[in-house]
C-alpha cells in the first residue's frame, strides 16, 4: 500500500496560484508535515479539460485515484464547486476513488457558503468511492491571511476520525500536545 | 408578440439522449404555447460546440464571441429550459462552467425548465438537490416539474413503469405546460440596458 502513503493537493480554481492552492497545501502540510505532498492546480490543465483528447488530464486523474489522502480545494461559485472541478472530476469512472482518503476544502466570499463543503463536494467525492470521515475545511476569504485558528478548530474536531482513518496523518496529540 | 425560449443542452456524445429530452421538451414547451394561442420560438445553445471557448472564457475572463452570444442568448430570452446529463449525482463540468460565466442576476426571475438524463433511475434527485440549488442561488422561477429521463425511460409508451413514475410523456407534457403558464404570466424578460441611463455630454454640459 505504498502508493496510498501519497498526499494529492486538487485545486479548483481557474486561476493559477490561487489563494485557494495557497490555503489547501497550508491544510496538506498541517495534516500531514511528513508527507510527500503533490499539487494538482486544474487551472493549467483547463486547455484540456472538455476537450475529446485529454492525455495529461488522465494521467494526472491517476495520480489523485492513487492519493492516500486527498485534499480537495475549491472556492464557491455560484453556491457549488466550480465547472473547472467538476469537468475534471466527470473523467473519473464510478468508484475511481475507492480507497482514497477525501478532505474537502471550501473559500466563501461569505459565511453564507461555508456548507457547500457539505452539501456539494461530499456527495461527490462519495459518489465516487472516497471515503470523507471529516467535516470540510470551509473558511471565508477574510480567514484566508491567517489560517492558524481555523486549523485549529478543524484539529479540535475531525483531526481524531481522519487520524483514525488515515495511518499518514498526525494524532490530535501529536499537534496539540 | 413571439416569445424566445433558450434550450441549454451539455450532452457530450452525438447523437445525445441530453440532446433528445431538451428537444423534446422545447417541442412540448412550443405546443402549449400554440394551445394557449402564443408563438414560442426556440434557440438552442449546444454547449459541446463551444466547449473549449467555455475554458477559456473562465481562464482568461474574456468571452469569445461564441461564448458572449450563448450567455447573451440565455440571459436575454424571455425562458429557459436547461439539460444536463447527470455525471456522479450532479450536473457536468461543462454545464457548470457554463453557468458559471453568467453573471450574478442575469436570470432573476427568469422562467426556467430543468431536465437530466442519467444512465439509471439512481439519480432521479439530482435535478432537486443539485441543479435548483444552482438556479435558486441565480434567483431563476424554476417550475415545479423537473424532468430526469433515465435510458429507460426512452422508448416507454403509456404504462407506467414498476416504481409508478409517470411516463417520461407525461412528465414532458406538463413540464412544458407549466413553464408556458408561469411565462404568460410574467410576459416578456425585462432586460437591463446598461447604457440606458447613461447622461449625454451635450447634459452634462447643461446643453440637453
Amino acid at each position: 500500500m505504498a502508493e496510498r502513503e501519497s498526499v494529492v493537493v486538487l485545486v479548483g480554481n481557474p486561476r493559477p496560484r490561487s489563494r485557494t492552492t495557497a490555503a489547501a497545501e497550508t491544510l496538506a502540510e498541517h495534516l500531514a508535515p511528513d508527507g510527500d505532498i503533490t499539487v494538482v492546480e486544474l487551472s493549467r490543465l483547463a486547455g484540456e479539460l472538455l476537450t475529446a483528447d485529454h492525455p495529461h488530464a488522465d494521467r494526472v486523474a491517476r495520480t489523485v485515484a492513487q492519493a492516500g489522502l486527498l485534499v480537495v480545494a475549491t472556492p464557491v461559485y455560484k453556491a457549488s464547486y466550480t465547472g473547472l472541478l467538476k469537468a475534471f472530476v466527470d473523467l473519473f469512472g464510478p468508484a475511481a476513488l475507492r480507497g482514497v482518503v477525501a478532505v474537502p476544502l471550501v473559500v466563501s466570499a461569505s459565511p453564507a457558503h461555508q456548507h457547500v463543503g457539505e452539501t456539494h463536494v461530499r456527495p461527490l467525492l462519495v459518489e465516487l468511492g472516497a471515503s470523507v470521515p471529516t467535516g470540510a475545511f470551509a473558511v471565508t476569504e477574510s480567514q484566508l491571511a491567517d489560517l492558524g485558528p481555523a486549523l485549529a478548530a478543524w484539529d479540535e474536531a475531525w483531526r481524531p476520525a481522519l487520524a483514525a482513518a488515515w495511518p499518514g496523518a498526525r494524532t490530535l496529540a501529536e499537534v496539540a500536545p | 408578440m413571439t416569445f424566445r425560449v433558450a434550450v441549454v443542452t451539455a450532452g457530450l456524445r452525438e447523437p445525445s439522449s441530453t440532446r433528445m429530452l431538451a428537444d423534446r421538451l422545447a417541442e412540448a414547451t412550443v405546443s402549449a404555447g400554440a394551445a394557449r394561442g402564443e408563438q414560442v420560438e426556440i434557440e438552442v445553445v449546444d454547449l459541446r460546440t463551444i466547449a473549449g471557448a467555455l475554458t477559456s472564457a473562465l481562464m482568461s475572463g474574456v468571452q469569445s464571441p461564441e461564448v458572449s452570444a450563448a450567455t447573451t442568448a440565455v440571459t436575454t430570452a424571455d425562458a429557459v429550459i436547461a439539460v444536463t446529463p447527470i455525471f456522479s449525482g450532479s450536473y457536468n463540468g461543462l454545464f457548470k462552467t457554463f453557468f458559471d460565466l453568467v453573471d450574478d442576476g442575469a436570470l432573476a426571475g427568469t422562467p426556467v425548465l430543468l431536465g437530466a438524463t442519467a444512465g439509471t433511475p439512481r439519480h432521479s434527485l439530482a435535478i432537486d438537490h443539485a441543479l435548483r440549488p444552482l438556479f435558486a442561488y441565480l434567483r431563476a422561477l424554476v417550475v415545479p416539474t423537473g424532468v430526469f429521463a433515465a435510458t429507460d425511460d426512452f422508448g416507454q409508451v403509456g404504462s407506467r413503469p414498476a416504481d409508478d413514475v409517470a411516463p417520461l410523456g407525461q412528465r414532458v407534457e406538463r413540464a412544458g405546460a407549466e413553464l408556458v403558464d408561469i411565462l404568460l404570466a410574467r410576459g416578456h424578460k425585462q432586460v437591463k440596458d446598461e447604457f440606458a441611463d447613461f447622461t449625454s455630454f451635450d447634459e452634462l454640459l447643461g446643453q440637453g
